[in-house]
């Protein structure tokens, strides 16, 4: 686990270093706070069916979905960064993520749009964000919406598991 | 007893019948009508006259009967007699003909000629021959027959009798004949025909010859003509003038000789019922038009062997002669008791009639008011009576006259001596006039004393009407004012009704313009009501439109999911992906871009709708604000149709005001009119008053006058 995050905060020093290098960010809005995931995390945006709660599992499952035949646990992932528990909205969207462990959709408010940025232009995150959270906000970026917290979604996700 | 009962019993009882219906008949309705000698005439003859006509029908019907039934029996009994001698007749010489076959020398001869064929010149041969010839002049010389012939067997004639000298039948071949072919079976009789050797009508009767052995040998033939038939048949006994028989044969040609046509055997047909209903095997008697065309009463019988018939026959009218005479003796009869009869009524009208003539005469003479003449009779019938009362009458009417003739001369006292209804008038008559004269002296005297009272009360009312005819002056200066003042209240009603009828014209009108305006604001209510039916729709089609907009939000929404998984896809691709990620991302800001759009249209079309609610809430307004106004007008029209009415009551009320002054003036006029006339009539009254004041003097006078001249009276 930590050769990944080893990986991913190189990966970012790499692009760093070659400061015109472009990286694509899917933005999603939890609430009123934007943030990034990196597109290459990322499978596929769904419209949330029927999710089916699956009693003794730990708050922020939400429960099971079907995508085209596929069975895919969705993560709320606003109570993992210790918002309100999601409510389905119209815009409401489950973006699918690639971990190791196979797809796991997250649950959130809406997905605005892919962004391309580069590499010189996200900043490093605030040091008023809780530790908690803050330990898996990696940078920051601005963008037409407002500000744009790049989220290291992986992590986040493992995390929980452990 | 039976036909007595119905010759005479029945006949008498129609009879009878007929009389008294008759005579019913003739008193209700013909007596009446006709004088005494012509009902008499009438009477008598219908009573007469029917009887006798009666039995003259009766007779004649049965006098017709007896005398065709007697004709009939005669015809039998003379036609039968004749049909069975000539039967008996026809079978003598049937016999004949077979005996003479039968002979030994003519089958000797018949056979010697017919089987062995002898020569001719052989001498026992001639001696046959001769002694054959003997026998048969023999049998000629009875004058039976005309010849007799022996026919071989082959049909050749060979030997003849020599009675007549002629042999021109000797040797001639008969074979084909149909007589010889039924003459070889047994014996027959040939019809009557013209022999042209003899040169007379002649019959043929033909019998066959057989030997000992039945063997055919040939035929004798009898030659026979009608001498001795036609002597019985023109035989005239028992058949009257016109009676006759005769023969017919088949071919319905006469063969014996006729009574009426010369020279007619075998020439004259004979087509008659008789001759038909005799070849016919019958015999009877009938009514029918015999060859001459005349009507006979006729008996007819077939003839044995020869198919012939016997026809007797009468002529219908010698038949019916006795008839004739009969009938001729009953109408010299009749008009006979015409005669008479009428003579009787014309007499015994007469000796009735006469006095009654004479009785007409007196009275027509007494109807003109003549008194002077008596009536003379002898009679002493109810006729004589009815005079003798008549002459008591006419005596009674002189004694009244003369009463009558005293009366006038002014003596009231005598009285009528007399009885009776008219003498006891008469004396009613002369009792009421006394009193009545009585009671005129009396009335004279009141009206006297009554005429000096009214003479004096005509001279009060003199004064009377003088002052009558001032008053009358009075009120005819009255009654003119009244008609000047009426004639202005007539000129001012006038004027009123002008001035209504202005009024109704302007009500007129103005009910035209509110019934227009009425219309017109029913136009703009329905004009709005479209309107918002427009705008509701347009309200309408706004939502669909924000529907179809939803869609696109949708759709927009949809394709933005969809670009951003081509991004995602893009980019895992790599380098290779990325000119679709360049895509996807234009795909992403056009979805965007169209649900921002989406959005500003449902903005813009929420605010039509707003929009549109609010006008259709004013447009109803609106309609409701129309129907007020024409409620309002409908209101006012109303009100003008008021007015209207008032002003039209206003105008007859004006109008009948004028009438009514107009009504008013006349009868002030005539008022006027008649006071003037009035007072003319005063005034002549007061001429009159004058004048009758002289007549009740003149009256005076009279009933002086009067009161002496009915003291004359003697009472």
């Amino acid at each position: 686990m930590i050769a990944d995050e080893n990986q991913v905060i190189g990966g970012i020093q790499q692009e760093q270093n070659s400061g015109n290098e472009v990286r694509q960010f899917v933005e999603i809005r939890l609430e009123k706070e934007l943030y990034g995931i990196p597109i290459e995390k990322t499978r596929e945006v769904a419209v949330p069916v029927k999710i089916t709660a699956i009693p003794g599992t730990p708050p922020h499952i939400m429960g099971l979905m079907n995508l085209h035949g596929e069975i895919l646990s969705v993560v709320d992932i606003k109570s993992l960064l210790n918002m309100k528990t999601s409510v389905p909205a119209e815009t409401s969207r489950v973006v699918v993520i690639k971990t190791r462990e196979g797809p796991v959709g997250i649950y959130c408010d809406e997905v605005i749009n892919i962004y391309d940025i580069m590499k010189k232009d996200i900043e490093v995150p605030l040091s008023t964000l809780s530790n908690e959270t803050g330990a898996y906000v990696k940078g920051q970026a601005q963008t037409a919406h407002g500000l744009m917290g790049i989220l290291d979604i992986e992590g986040l996700l493992l995390k929980q598991e452990k | 007893m039976l036909d007595i009962y119905w010759n005479l019993v029945i006949p008498l009882a129609i009879i009878l019948a007929f009389n008294i219906s008759l005579c019913v008949l003739i008193k209700i309705k013909v007596i009446q009508k006709l004088k005494l000698t012509k009902n008499l005439i009438v009477v008598l003859l219908v009573v007469t006259l029917v009887p006798i006509l009666c039995i003259v029908f009766t007779n004649e019907r049965k006098t017709s009967s007896i005398i065709y039934d007697n004709v009939c029996n005669n015809l039998i009994s003379v036609g039968k007699t004749r049909a069975l001698f000539l039967n008996e007749r026809f079978e003598d010489v049937k016999l004949d003909a077979e005996v003479i076959a039968k002979h030994y020398i003519i089958e000797e001869f018949l056979r010697q000629v017919s089987i062995e064929k002898i020569n001719k010149s052989d001498a026992n041969f001639n001696m046959l021959l001769k002694n054959t010839q003997e026998h048969l002049n023999r049998i000629l010389s009875s004058d039976k027959y005309e010849d007799i012939m022996l026919v071989t067997a082959e049909g050749k004639i060979e030997l003849t009798g020599t009675k007549h000298k002629h042999a021109e039948e000797l040797g001639l071949d008969i074979s084909m004949e149909a007589y010889f072919k039924q003459g070889k079976e047994n014996t027959c009789f040939t019809d009557l025909f013209y022999n042209k050797f003899a040169g007379e009508n002649l019959m043929y009767i033909i019998t066959p010859c057989n030997d000992q052995q039945g063997r055919f040998i040939g035929c004798v033939m009898l030659e026979m003509d009608m001498g001795r038939i036609n002597d019985v048949l023109t035989n005239r006994e028992g058949l009257g003038e016109s009676g006759e028989t005769y023969l017919v044969n088949k071919e319905k040609l006469i063969i014996s000789e006729s009574r009426f046509l010369k020279d007619s055997v075998l020439k004259v047909k004979v087509d008659t019922l008789g001759a038909r209903e005799g070849l016919a095997g019958k015999s009877g008697v009938a009514i029918y038009p015999d060859y001459r065309n005349i009507p006979v009463i006729g008996y007819w019988h077939p003839i044995k062997y020869t198919n012939w018939v016997l026809l007797a026959e009468i002529d219908k009218k010698e038949a019916f002669e006795p008839l004739r005479m009969n009938r001729k003796n009953q109408i010299i009869l009749v008009s006979t008791v015409v005669v008479i009869v009428v003579f009787i009524a014309i007499f015994s009208a007469r000796i009735t009639v006469k006095p009654v003539q004479e009785l007409t005469k007196v009275a027509e003479y007494v109807g003109e008011g003549k008194l002077d003449r008596d009536v003379k009779t002898q009679s002493y019938d109810e006729i004589g009576f009815l005079i003798k009362v008549f002459n008591e009458m006419i005596k009674n009417m002189r004694l009244l006259a003369r009463q009558a003739t005293i009366i006038s001369s002014g003596d009231l006292t005598a009285s009528v001596e007399a009885e009776g209804e008219l003498a006891g008038a008469f004396n009613s008559m002369l009792e009421n006039l006394r009193t009545m004269i009585r009671q005129t002296q009396e009335s004279i005297a009141r009206i006297s004393s009554a005429s000096m009272e009214i003479l004096s009360s005509s001279e009060e009312q003199s004064s009377g009407t003088s002052e009558l005819a001032a008053s009358v002056g009075e009120i005819t200066a009255t009654i003119e004012e009244l008609a000047s003042s009426s004639k202005q209240i007539a000129a001012n009603a006038e004027s009123v009704a002008r001035a209504a009828e202005g009024s109704e014209a302007s009500g007129r009108h103005g009910t035209e313009s509110v019934m227009e305006s009425v219309h017109i604001m029913e136009d703009i209510k329905n004009v709005t009501k479209e309107n918002a039916c427009k705008i509701i729709s347009l309200s309408e089609k706004s939502q669909k439109i924000g529907e179809v907009l939803g869609i696109i939000k949708d759709i927009a929404g949809e394709t933005h999911l969809l670009a951003l998984n081509a991004s995602i896809e893009a980019s895992s691709a790599g380098e290779f992906g990325k000119r679709f990620g360049v895509v996807a991302a234009e795909v992403r800001r056009l979805a965007e871009r169209t649900r921002v759009a989406a959005e500003e249209i449902k903005g813009v079309i929420s605010e039509i709708q707003a929009a549109t609610n609010a006008a259709v809430l004013t447009t109803e307004q609106g309609v409701k604000n129309v129907e007020k106004g024409v409620e309002v007008v409908q209101n006012a029209g109303r009100s003008i149709e008021s007015i209207l009415h008032l002003a039209r009551e206003t105008t007859d009320a004006s109008k009948q005001i004028v009438m009514a002054t107009q009504q008013q003036k006349s009868a002030t006029e005539q008022v006027a009119e008649t006071m003037k006339e009035i007072s003319v009539v005063v005034k002549q009254t007061a001429v009159g008053l004058k004048q009758s004041t002289a007549a009740v003097v003149e009256l005076n006078k009279l009933a002086d006058d009067f009161k002496e001249s009915i003291k004359k009276f003697k009472i």
